[in-house]
């Protein structure tokens, strides 16, 4: 099966008419197509975590860093910060790192405005 | 096998999640609530209160809440804005203009049936003054 896929993706000389083949440009609606683009620029990070291991370390320096902050606001400089922030990052950054960093990647982007661009550009580009 | 390997995966990752909401909305209350109160003491009843309260009572209800408002907060609703003007067929600016076009020209057109029609009977009127006041 997807043999038969790599075949058929084989014979389409461009990257346009590959994409035509999924329907990312023809058929589908236009909000398949921008959470399609979301999840694909969502999963750069993960991604480069996987295949360099110091970009894993540098987000799990970040989450830890963005934990403390929230939890320092409520409880302050103290041993309690410390305690929760270890709870909250057992569950973000050593069980579910990869997830973890989705959801931050999105967050920035959020945060940011990235989201419009990626709205109004896949609108954009994806007119013939 | 898998089909419950997979139902017990995503249903772990979703009660991990709620736990860390609860802890988050846990530290928010705290927040909120020694925002504005600055009595040790009387801000410590409201939180356990409200912990109490929104956390352990009415958690369905005020955990879906929080999660929609954390959504909003971070900006999710300029996102659906932007999908809606992106998304409008009629407000394309060619087909406005298009439509306009056709609009414009025909109004001209009436304005200037009006503007000849008047001028017209302007031309009457002093043509038959003219015939009235003629001596001979």
């Amino acid at each position: 099966m997807i043999s038969k896929i790599i075949e058929s993706l084989k014979s389409f000389s461009s990257i346009k008419e590959k994409a035509f083949a999924f329907g990312l440009f023809d058929t589908s609606s236009l909000i398949i197509k921008i959470i399609v683009i979301t999840i694909l620029a969502v999963l750069i990070l993960p991604s480069l975590m996987y295949a360099f291991p110091i970009v894993k370390y540098v987000m799990i320096v970040v989450i830890i860093f963005f934990v403390y902050g929230i939890v320092a606001k409520a409880f302050g400089n103290s041993l309690i910060t410390f305690i929760v922030t270890g709870l909250i990052c057992y569950f973000l950054v050593f069980k579910y790192l990869f997830l973890t960093t989705s959801l931050m990647v999105f967050y920035f982007f959020l945060g940011t405005g990235l989201m419009s661009v990626i709205v109004w550009g896949t609108s954009r580009f994806s007119k013939k | 096998m898998s089909y419950m390997l997979a139902n017990s995966l995503i249903l772990g990752i979703f009660g991990d999640f709620n736990f860390i909401l609860k802890i988050f909305f846990f530290l928010f209350i705290i927040t909120f609530i020694r925002r504005k109160i600055t009595h040790n003491v009387f801000a410590l009843i409201l939180i356990s209160i409200a912990t109490i309260a929104l956390i352990f009572i009415y958690w369905p209800l005020f955990g879906g809440m929080y999660f929609i408002y954390v959504l909003i907060t971070m900006g999710l609703s300029s996102v659906v804005v932007d999908f809606f003007f992106v998304s409008m067929d009629g407000g394309k600016p060619k087909d406005m203009i298009a439509k306009n076009r056709h609009k414009g020209i025909s109004i001209m057109e009436r304005k200037d049936a009006v503007h000849t029609g008047l001028e017209m009977q302007q031309r009457k009127q002093s043509m038959q003054q003219l015939k009235k006041f003629r001596p001979f």
